[in-house]
Order: structure tokens, then C-alpha cells, then sequence
């Protein structure tokens, strides 16, 4: 279904082709929804500005094969060493002179003689990756316990929610920090951390948000029909409470971003030589007195993306639930 | 009003228990070799495995942490891996700094973030509103470590007038800390008190106290702020746990001996008893806040007070009003 465009009751017909069948009122319905929600959406001209340049993060990312040599992230340049934007140390000049191609390192090199935009460019990776990937386990055990919590209530519900204030009595940096400095540094152990710290909030919002799901009447009636657990919660709990969890997730998003940079910051995350935006900040600490652009660019692109994730996150928000909108 | 604080104090006790549990269970894989670092690199094999077994690291997981929990009960947090000492003297003589720097930390999010939302709402749509957003919407995108190194590089060496790492300069050298520590957050209730306010200042009770010849500014900090300040006193709580989180990180940055950077120096030595003494006593603090932020609601407001106070009440009922409230 296109999520984009609705034309209500004209179904296209493929000449030709086998018929498309009419959509029936109940996909209408669902199709009228996302276009209105696209629709508000749009409206937000802050959100759409947003979504831009997280599109452009994430596009730059994917294709960052294109935009950057990959052998240039981890290749140290030892006549190279804290290059300033657009400039040419005195071997590059040396080179250019002899009539060779020379890369313009247009951030910069960093004290290793690292070309910085290939690195940031390439950290996209890492840091997106980490962001959704953590996201995606959190949100899926946060559904998970949430739902049970929520749905089934009673012993469960207790049992959950006390484990979930435990956890949320340690700060996410912190309880993050320990579980690394347990399982040792490395992508994938950061995502799990990381994870493990999210799924106590997730777990939170989703039972609230099941709770009031749960009280309508319309499960009443579901029940009363005879529905099992099953189908009531894949076909009628889960689906209505998707709006406030992806409200969340995409807020979240950014807390990511800065929770696995800090991590990395401080050392306890992807390991160095791979580039990752906290990581480059913290090696380039020792650099800033005389070369600030090291310091400067893994910082605003940190920046930028977390505030884009937090623009989208608002404007869904907003364009989810008119009514809390100010 | 005074057994319902003691019954939140007492409850306090279980969730401790509970977090030094996760905690010991966590840091219970960590893959150190406390023997070995004791000993140190050139110790025979028969004297480590010796001291292992007198250490009682080959008893089996829940022993150890009997052990570890008694002798917490009798004030004995275990002995560092690295000097010998008991890890109590130096979360003792570190334990002030972090307080001092969380403390002055939520006090500029407390007074400059109400204060400023409120600016913000009361003078809605203006250049100044327009600007607070803005600047409110950045700053919470803002990694706080990136803030740190930027002010460091304006304030410490270019103007040369903060210290950039240390305690030696007094006051002078929480300033820069402190402002690192507090912008994020201080983003966030801004924020939160801009939309509550604007939501409590079109109600019918502030109209009320207008039309009844109140001055402006007791019905905006007596009236309408005192309706909003729920939601907003939440934001302040549910932030204190970035802020000791992102302690740990600003600690590391500016080199203040408190609590969080020992935690991160110890996990670097694998010095665990002092990580877990650390992890605790961070805990602990966000746990006393939480605490602080419940009671808080008691006094602000009557309905959860009269909540709480009569407790004869029906339970059922009373879930089903707290669920409808979720």
C-alpha cells in the first residue's frame, strides 16, 4: 500500500493486467489515516527541515563508499599529521608540485594524518547503525514486556514493573558504562548494552499506553466474541499503540546517539581505530589547543543529527496526535 | 504526610538491595583477574591461583554476593584490587565533588529552566519566545561532552580566565562543568514549562484570578505555575538521571575527582569492588532524588496528597483511577 498518496474508492486498473481489488472500507479507513497523518506532517515545517537532513545522514551513510575513499578512514598519513581544512601539508605540496593527485582533506586531518570527512562520513555508519539497532531490540523487548505487563496485569504486571523501577534507579550512562566494562568494548557488545539500558523505558511507556488501550470498549468487544489473547493483542492492542511508541522511538533516537558517543568518549565503546564520531572527539582532545577543527566537526555532525532525530521526533508527535500540539 | 515519606524511605531499602544485586551481577562477568593484578605481572601461577581461592573468587555466584552484601551491611565495601584499601575512603573523599557538581547543576536547570519557560509562555509568539525555542530546541540536541570541549577552547585557551581540568581554582572551576552539565537538561524544562504553563494559563481559574484584580505576576507564579509545575517537576526528575550520567562523562573531561570518574578509571584498572562501590553510590543519589521528586508531588499537590493520606480507599479503584490517569 502506498503510505503516500490516497485516492479514495478508485481503485487503478492495470491495462491489461489482473484486476486490482477495491480496497475495502477498512483499508480505506487506514490509508485515509496515514495520508492525513503524512498530510500534518508536512505542515510542520521544522519537522520536514529535519527529516531533510536526516535523510541526507542517512543517504551519505549508505553510500559513503561514494563520497569518501574507504581506505582513507584508517590510512595514517605520517607527512600529514593535523592538516587545517582545505589545506595541504608540506608533502602534499611536494606531491601536487610533481604533478601527482592529492587529496583535499576539506575537514581536515587529524593528529594520526587521518582524513577527518572520511571518518565522519564512514562514523555514519557506525552511529546510525548503533542508534537503530538498539532501538529496534529495545522496542521489541519493551513491546514484549510491556504488553505482558499491561495486558495480562496481575502477578506478571508486579513482577515486571518492580524489576523495571530497579533498573531505572541506575543512570542510562552509567548502567550502560557497567554492563560494557563487563562484557568488554566492541559495537555489537555497546548495541546490546545500550539496549539493555533502553528496554526498562520502553517497557514503561508501552504498558501505559496498553493500559488505556486495554480499557476500551472495543477489546470488550473483541473478547465478547469469543477473540484469543493472540488476536486481540497482534490485531487490536499492538496496533493502537504504535503512535505513542514510535513517538518515543524517534525521540529515543537521539538520546541514542548521544549515549553510544558518549560511551565511545570515554572509552568504553567502538573500540579506536574504527571511526566513530565520540571516539574521534575523544582522540582529538589531546590536539585542540592547535587544531580546533578536530574537535569541531565530529561534534556538530553529532549535534546535527541528534537534533534532526528530535525535530521528526516532535512533528510526529504533533502530526500523531493534533491535539497536543501548541 | 510524615509515614507516607518513612514508608517511601523504607522502600528505598529493597530497591537498593535490588540495584547492588544487578549491579554485583553484572560486574560478576567482568574479566578481571583480581589475583593477578594484585600480585602483579611477574607473581608464580601457585600464588595467584593461592590467593584467588583466599579471596573466595572460585566460590560459587550467590555466596559471593552473601559475602559482599554482609559486609556492606557492616560498612566494609570491599577492598580495592589496586592499593589495598578499603574502596569507602575514596568514594568518601570523591563523593562531595559529584554532589556539589549535581547539585549546582539541577539548581541552574531548576531556577533558570522554570524561570525562562515561563518567559517563554508568558510572552508567547514574541522575538524572545522565538528565540528561547530555538536556542531551547539546540541545546537539547547538544552532547554535553562536545559543550565541554568548546567552552574549554573559548574559555581556558583562548580568553584564559577557567581552569580547564581540577579543583585548585574553587568555584572557578565548576563554572564551566557546571554549565556543561546543565544546558542539556535545562533545554528540556524549559521546554516542559513553556506547554504547561501555556495549557494552565488559558484555564478558567486564571481568567478567575486576572478578573479579580490580581497582579500579573502572582497569578502567573501562584496560580498558573503552580498548576503546571506537576508535569515540569517530572521532566526535572526523569533528567537528573542523564545529568548523573553525564557526570560520570564531564568528570572525565575536566578531570574532577568525583565519583563518576572513578568509576571510569576503575573500570579501566578493573578494579571492581571500586566500580561497584561507585555504581552504588551514584545510584543511591538518583535514588534519594527520585525519592525528593515523590514527595515533591505530595506537597504541590493536594490531590495526590489526599491520594496517599487516605489510604482506606478501595485498591481497585484506586489502580483503575491511576490507569485511566496513564
Amino acid at each position: 500500500m502506498n503510505l503516500f498518496s490516497y485516492k479514495a474508492g478508485k481503485a487503478p486498473i492495470p491495462p491489461g493486467g489482473p484486476a486490482v481489488p477495491v480496497p475495502t472500507e477498512e483499508e480505506e479507513y487506514i490509508a485515509r489515516e496515514r495520508f492525513q497523518f503524512w498530510h500534518r506532517f508536512c505542515e510542520n515545517k521544522t519537522a520536514v527541515f529535519g527529516l531533510v537532513v536526516l535523510a541526507i545522514i542517512i543517504l551519505a551513510a549508505i553510500f559513503a563508499n561514494l563520497i569518501a575513499d574507504p581506505n582513507l578512514v584508517t590510512f595514517q598519513d605520517v607527512y600529514s599529521r593535523s592538516v587545517a581544512p582545505f589545506a595541504h601539508s608540506e608533502a602534499e605540496l611536494e606531491r601536487i608540485a610533481a604533478g601527482e593527485d592529492v587529496v583535499t582533506h576539506i575537514l581536515g586531518t587529524d593528529g594520526y594524518g587521518r582524513d577527518i570527512f572520511a571518518r565522519i562520513v564512514y562514523g555514519a555508519r557506525s552511529s546510525l547503525t548503533i542508534a537503530f539497532a538498539t532501538i529496534a531490540i529495545s522496542c521489541l523487548f519493551g513491546l514484549l514486556f510491556g504488553i505482558g505487563a499491561g495486558y495480562f496485569g496481575g502477578v506478571l504486571d508486579t513482577v515486571v514493573m518492580r524489576i523495571v523501577d530497579v533498573f531505572m534507579c541506575l543512570p542510562p550512562l552509567l548502567f550502560s558504562l557497567s554492563i560494557v566494562s563487563a562484557l568488554g568494548n566492541g559495537m555489537g557488545n555497546l548495541i546490546l548494552a545500550v539496549s539493555i539500558t533502553m528496554t526498562p523505558f520502553f517497557t514503561r511507556v508501552v504498558r501505559a499506553t496498553v493500559l488505556t488501550v486495554s480499557s476500551m470498549d472495543y477489546i470488550e468487544a473483541a473478547r465478547a466474541n469469543g477473540a484469543t489473547h493472540t488476536h486481540i493483542i497482534l490485531r487490536h492492542i499492538i496496533p493502537n499503540c504504535l503512535g505513542p511508541i514510535i513517538v518515543e522511538a524517534t525521540i529515543s533516537l537521539s538520546v541514542m546517539i548521544m549515549l553510544a558517543a558518549g560511551l565511545s568518549f570515554i572509552g568504553m565503546g567502538v573500540l579506536p581505530p574504527s571511526p566513530e564520531w565520540g571516539a574521534m572527539l575523544s582522540e582529538a582532545r589531546e590536539f585542540m589547543r592547535d587544531a580546533p577543527w578536530m574537535v569541531l566537526a565530529p561534534g556538530l555532525v553529532i549535534m546535527v543529527t541528534s537534533l534532526s532525530f528530535n525535530l521528526v521526533g516532535d512533528g510526529v508527535r504533533d502530526a500523531l496526535d493534533p491535539r497536543l500540539k501548541k | 504526610m510524615v509515614k507516607y515519606v518513612i514508608k517511601r524511605i523504607l522502600i528505598l531499602i529493597p530497591i537498593m538491595l535490588a540495584v547492588s544485586f544487578v549491579v554485583f551481577s553484572i560486574l560478576y562477568f567482568t574479566p578481571a583477574d583480581p589475583a593477578r593484578i594484585m600480585l602483579g605481572a611477574s607473581a608464580p601461577q601457585e600464588a595467584v591461583d593461592q590467593l584467588q581461592e583466599e579471596l573466595g573468587l572460585n566460590d560459587p555466584f550467590l555466596v559471593q554476593y552473601g559475602r559482599y552484601l554482609s559486609g556492606v551491611l557492616h560498612g566494609d565495601f570491599g577492598t580495592s584490587y589496586r592499593n589495598g584499601q578499603s574502596v569507602f575512603f575514596e568514594i568518601f573523599a570523591r563523593f562531595p565533588v559529584t554532589l556539589t557538581l549535581a547539585g549546582l547543576s539541577i539548581l541552574v536547570v531548576v531556577v533558570l529552566g522554570i524561570t525562562l519557560g515561563i518567559i517563554s509562555a508568558v510572552k508567547q509568539y514574541s522575538i524572545l519566545d522565538y528565540v528561547l525555542t530555538v536556542l531551547s530546541m539546540l541545546a537539547a540536541s547538544i552532547p554535553n561532552f562536545w559543550l565541554a570541549l568548546m567552552m574549554m577552547l573559548f574559555f581556558s585557551l583562548q580568553l584564559d580566565i577557567l581552569p580547564a581540568s581540577g579543583l585548585d581554582d574553587g568555584w572557578r572551576s565548576y563554572v564551566m562543568p557546571v554549565i556543561a552539565l546543565s544546558l542539556p537538561p535545562m533545554a528540556e524544562v524549559v521546554r516542559m514549562t513553556r506547554s504547561a504553563m501555556l495549557e494552565t494559563i488559558r484555564q478558567d481559574y486564571v481568567r478567575t484570578a486576572r478578573a479579580k484584580g490580581l497582579m500579573e505576576r502572582v497569578v502567573i507564579w501562584r496560580h498558573a505555575l503552580r498548576n503546571a509545575l506537576m508535569p515540569i517537576i517530572t521532566v526535572i526528575g526523569s533528567n537528573f538521571g542523564s545529568l548523573l550520567g553525564g557526570a560520570v562523562v564531564i568528570e572525565t573531561v575536566f578531570g574532577l575527582p568525583g565519583l563518576g570518574n572513578l568509576v571510569v578509571t576503575s573500570i579501566r584498572s578493573k578494579d571492581v569492588p571500586q566500580v561497584m562501590a561507585g555504581t552504588l553510590f551514584i545510584a543511591l543519589i538518583f535514588c534519594v532524588v527520585l525519592l525528593i521528586v515523590d514527595v515533591a508531588y505530595t506537597f504541590i499537590d493536594p490531590r495526590v496528597r489526599t491520594r496517599y493520606l487516605k489510604e482506606k480507599k478501595p485498591r481497585a479503584k484506586r489502580e483503575g483511577k491511576e490507569a485511566s490517569a496513564a
